[in-house]
């Protein structure tokens, strides 16, 4: 049926289920997979119906994303009837979304809503009674997803996008200005500012598009891992969040030795809290593994509690801990509350404080066991974490990554208008990319057509003879 | 060619086609349906105004003359009569990029109406006759002839409507109106009542036109002359050279006094007390309009056309009103050179009855009545040029439905002719429809300087366009190609190349390449490279336009390669061809709003289907499915 665009999306129910699929059907499937995928075998040259354990990386730096199952169907034995792959990978949100995002850089488009049916049905491969069910999934799904779009977009967002719309709709309109009524008497703007115009709806966009990092918190929520050495208490500090004995606490260091995971509502923003096995050298395999765990999670925080025994004061086992924290960290960007438990014991002695070499910082002081100081650790939470800027209150917050596709695609569109305007090269030229901007960040708020872009210059420019 | 089916006898014998109308798309239908061997009747009102600039004495201009290119290449008569009437001849948009480029000529009224008339008289199996059409005969469904004024019926297998501004035509000047097609015209009347009784929607527009006035009353000397291109290029494809003394146009502007007199007649105007209806063209407004709504601009421009040469008359270009005659001949006079102005005739407004194209299939032919087509400005357009193309389109398919033969579409990516029937029929238009290049997508590749090489096929196909036309065409379809292979299998060395890269200031060259890839530089013409191109036969009109299509070819590669790309997926779409009688009702999941305009439109395709307005890309792609699952079925039928 001709070249057909290659197609990627996530296959198993949103959020569900220890385990995500992402299908990839088109020509290029095979091609779109292999560039996200590190493992012994070169997926283009597997048979059909095979699978294949390999990293998962995102295909631009490389980085590993997940450990996944690739499963290669060739065409015609497929679902869709081309060739496909179902990439398999842990499940929750953010990892699948990141896989999802890596095939999309590899040069898969984002399926639209019952295409991989629709595809199905088009090849042949669903029986013909079937036609009505298939439309029928089509309608109810591009339904749903437009639900779901519009939801996540607020009115202001929309708002705002339609704004940058017409931006583009009054850049088109003087670029055509310039082409159909070159014979008019009308004052026109100059390349310069055009050129300006075009970089700040680019700007604007790329601005949108960081957002989509801090809008995730308001989706998948905040990842928040609490390390410490052994038995500083950090099974405690989790029951006590989350007011029950679900981790295991018990006084041997050591006790906790994989991580555990609770959710939690912290003033409207899920909080998903990992506790993490104590970190220090060991040499216990067990253990050790629990550590490598540990360190995992900690590369993966977005928010790092690092607790330290007030008892007992800073130990050297501390430094080793906040070394790893700052390892961790540097790379990721994420924000880190220093707390001080069990100051319900007295002290005997004086003890070590926070070294100098960590900084200036006065610790935030609890004690898990009754409860003291923990409206302390709440609010330093809200004030730390919880900012406008990382929730994207204040500004714009895309969740949808629809959204971020096409905002991605008009911003690489503007670019090459951006280039062809800076080599002086005639209107038209410029115009083919700035509708296709337009046509980019249509998907997203409706549509134009040539009909908007005479409307403008009519309304605005004194036009005939 | 045709046998005619005996209905009844009639006095002016039968005719396979009889067209209604001799405006620009009437004269250019008749002519196609002709040529292509239909016995065919074109009946005027007024064989005296045949071919009648109503408006202004120019043809072509932004995308229109690219359409007039298209009809000449297609072999329709537009082009050829303008290069023999022309009186003045310009390139506009030169200074852009090739696919903006667009002639445009002032016309000598009288002489281009004359000379379209001679044109149509020594057409073959073509019938001129000024009898007035009053009304349609329809038997079945099916168009059976015309009513004339008399009483008497001609009967035909095909009509083509081609009625202008007269179909109950209402002309506005101030508070007084009269019926009439044209200033000085009987209007129509009847025909929009037959339509009306066999269910057609209709609607009404307005136009304008400015007064004309005597050129010997002008003041030149305050006026700034508009010369005419020196070096003037033919419209057609068959004029061998424009051999023409061209006559310049004078502009001048309107002022702050200019727009105090005609405000003082606003509550006089046909347009502000109400009295107009119909709804006019945003890219052609009255002076007044201008004024109202763009109250701080001081000044607009008023070009003096000339009518002709052996004419002292002249047409006030911008000038276009309906006001009262007073704040007329007040206003014009304040105009810098218009001081002692004597105008011939007033301004005017005109309202119309016209028929909302999507009633139109994409061949032209009315979805309610077999072989009843429509073209021009009864189709909701403006302008002589966006009506002849529709009028040779109709031509064409007139002839073809009587042959049951394929409809002839021109798709968006072939022609403007296409975009515009495509425009009209998939979306309607609410204003007089005009062309622009904006419409069309495809833009880069629609250009009208390789019009010929996209048409030329069509024109030879239905044997309209001359043979000699025709290999002209192909004879430059292959130097174009010889050139462009030489081009890129010839190397020279630095040494050779360098003398004309410093002569033209870019940048010397170290190493042995191919021509092709100087020519890339935007410095570097083909032309720079003649003397290898000497052993090729490049020389001629035929040779220098090769040369321009390879310039154009190498120097827009790369946006060019896109575009074909982008025309690529769009004919995959529109490949996809749904059946007449597809039955909307029966798909359950189509929404609502898209299933009223699918039943109401009837795309010829998919991809015409995801153009209509209200049909979502999910109804696209439910349509999808039950178009396979129809063809599928049908294979399995078998």
């Amino acid at each position: 049926m001709g070249k057909t665009e290659t197609i990627s999306a996530i296959s198993t129910p949103f959020g569900m289920g220890g385990l995500s699929v992402i299908r990839i059907s088109g020509e290029r499937a095979l091609s779109v997979s292999e560039k996200i995928f590190r493992g012994k075998v070169s997926l283009s040259g597997v048979p059909t119906h095979t699978a294949h354990v390999g990293t998962i990386v995102d295909p631009e730096s490389g980085q590993a994303i997940d450990q996944g199952v690739f499963t290669v169907f060739r065409a015609p034995h497929s679902y869709t009837g081309e060739d496909v792959v179902e990439v398999s990978c842990h499940g929750g949100t953010f990892v699948t979304q990141k896989v999802l995002q890596a095939t999309l850089q590899a040069g898969a488009r984002l399926a639209e809503p019952g295409e991989f049916t629709k595809r199905a049905f088009l090849n042949g491969k669903l029986d013909l009674s079937r036609a009505e069910a298939v439309a029928d999934l089509i309608q109810a799904q591009t339904e749903k997803s437009l639900r779901a779009s519009y939801q996540q977009l607020s009115g202001k967002l929309f708002r705002q996008i339609q704004t940058v719309q017409k931006e583009l709709i009054e850049i088109l309109g003087f670029l055509e200005l310039e082409l159909d009524f070159s014979e008019e008497d009308i004052e026109l703007i100059s390349r310069e500012e055009l050129m300006a115009r075009v970089d700040s709806i680019k700007d604007t966009l790329k601005k949108w598009i960081s957002s989509y990092k801090n809008g995730r918190f308001l989706r998948d929520g905040v990842k928040m891992t609490i390390v410490g050495r052994p038995n500083v208490g950090k099974s405690s500090l989790l029951n006590r969040l989350i007011g029950s004995d679900r981790a295991i606490v018990d006084a041997t260091p050591g006790t906790t030795r994989d991580a555990v995971e609770v959710q939690l509502d912290i003033k409207g923003v899920l909080f998903r809290i990992i506790d993490t096995a104590g970190l220090r050298q060991t040499h216990d395999r067990i253990e050790a593994k629990g550590v490598e765990i540990a360190q995992f999670h900690l590369g993966e925080a977005d928010l790092v509690v690092f607790l330290f025994d007030g008892f007992t004061g800073w130990l050297p086992e501390d430094d080793f801990v906040w070394k790893k924290i700052m390892d961790a960290t540097t790379k990721s960007g994420a924000a880190i509350l220093i707390v001080e438990n069990k100051i319900d014991l007295r002290k005997n002695e004086e003890v070590r404080g926070i070294p100098d070499s960590v900084g200036q910082v006065s610790p935030i002081r609890i004690s898990a066991k009754t409860g003291e100081g923990m409206s302390s650790l709440y609010e330093a939470i809200e004030k730390e974490f919880l900012t406008d800027e990382n929730l994207g209150r204040e500004e714009i917050v895309l969740t949808n990554m629809r959204h971020v596709e096409a905002m991605e695609k008009t911003i690489s569109a503007l670019e090459v208008a951006r280039e062809t305007l800076q080599n002086g090269l005639s209107q038209e030229f410029a115009a083919v990319d700035i509708r296709g901007a337009l046509t980019a960040i249509g998907e997203i708020v409706g549509e134009t057509s040539p009909e908007d872009v005479l409307d403008f210059i009519f309304g605005r420019f004194c036009i005939g003879k | 060619m045709f046998h005619v089916k005996q209905s009844a006898s009639s006095l002016y014998g039968d005719y396979d086609v009889i067209v209604v109308g001799a405006g620009h798309a009437g004269c250019e239908a008749a002519l196609a349906s002709a040529r292509m061997g239909a016995k065919t009747l074109l009946l005027t009102m007024n064989i005296f105004t045949i071919a009648q600039m109503s408006c202004n004495p120019a043809i072509g201009g932004l995308a229109k003359g690219h359409l007039v290119k298209e009809i000449d290449a297609l072999g329709g008569e537009m082009a050829k009569v303008t290069d023999k009437t022309g009186i003045q001849f310009r390139m506009l948009n030169r200074s852009k990029g090739p696919a903006v480029w667009s002639p445009r000529a002032q016309a000598d009224r009288l002489a281009y109406s004359w000379e379209m008339r001679l044109a149509l008289e020594r057409q073959q199996n073509l019938d001129v006759k000024q009898l007035p059409a009053i009304g349609l005969v329809v038997e079945n469904g099916e168009i059976r002839g015309v009513k004339v004024q008399t009483g008497t019926k001609i009967f035909a297998r095909a009509v083509i409507l081609t009625a202008g501004t007269f179909l109950n035509g209402k002309i506005f000047i101030g508070l007084q109106a009269i019926h009439a097609g044209r200033a000085g015209e009987f209007p129509a009347r009847g025909i929009t009542e037959d339509l009306v009784t066999l269910g057609f929607e209709y609607g009404r527009l307005k136009t304008g036109t400015p007064p004309r006035i005597d050129g010997r009353t002008v003041d030149f000397s305050k006026t700034t002359l508009q010369p005419g291109d020196e070096d003037p290029v033919p419209f057609s494809y068959q004029t061998e050279r424009l051999d023409v003394e061209q006559i310049p146009c004078y502009l001048t502007y309107t002022n702050p006094k200019t727009h105090l007199v005609l405000g003082s007649g606003l509550d006089r105007s046909p347009l502000y007390t109400g009295m107009i209806h119909g709804v006019g063209p945003r890219y052609c407004p009255s002076i007044e309009d201008k004024i109202v709504r763009f109250s701080d601009k001081e000044h607009h421009q008023i070009f003096l056309e000339p009518e002709g040469r052996d004419t002292f008359e002249m047409y006030v270009n911008g000038f276009a009103t309906s006001l009262p005659e007073d704040v007329q001949i007040q206003s014009i006079r304040t105009i810098p050179g218009l001081e002692r102005v004597e105008i011939t005739r007033l301004g005017y407004a005109i309202e119309y009855d016209f028929f909302p194209p999507t009633q139109l299939k994409p061949n032209l032919e009315t979805k309610r009545v077999k072989n009843l087509f429509f073209a021009g400005q009864i189709n909701g357009t403006s302008g002589y040029e966006e009506a002849a193309a529709q009028g040779i389109m109709a031509g064409i398919n007139a002839v073809l439905n009587l042959r049951n033969e394929e409809p002839f579409v021109l798709d968006r990516s072939e022609a403007y002719t296409g975009v515009l029937i495509d425009d009209l029929v998939t979306k309607g238009t609410k204003e007089p429809y005009r062309m622009f290049t904006s419409r069309a997508e495809y833009r880069l590749v629609l250009r009208q300087d390789n019009a010929d090489l996209r048409l030329m096929e069509y024109g030879r196909k239905y044997g309209l366009l001359p043979e000699s036309a025709y290999q002209k065409m192909a004879a430059k379809r292959s130097l174009i190609q010889e050139v462009m292979d030489f081009l890129k299998r010839k190397k020279v060395s630095p040494e050779e190349i360098n003398p004309i890269l410093r002569q033209k200031g870019s940048q010397p060259s170290s190493k042995v390449d191919s021509l092709y890839h100087y020519l890339k530089r935007p410095e570097i013409s083909v032309f720079d490279f003649l003397p290898w191109l000497k052993a090729m036969p490049i020389d001629g009109r035929i040779g220098e336009e090769a040369l321009e299509q390879v310039e154009i070819d190498v120097k827009y590669e790369g946006y060019i390669l896109r575009q074909q790309e982008q025309i690529e997926k769009f004919r995959r779409m529109e490949s996809k061809r749904l059946p007449e009688d597809f039955d909307y009702d029966a798909i359950p999941s189509l929404s609502s709003e898209g299933r009223e305009k699918l039943k109401k439109i009837r795309p010829r395709s998919i991809g015409q289907a995801s153009r209509i307005s209200g049909v979502s890309v999910s109804d696209v792609s439910v349509l999808m499915v039950f178009l396979s699952h129809r063809e599928r079925r049908a294979v399995l039928e078998k």
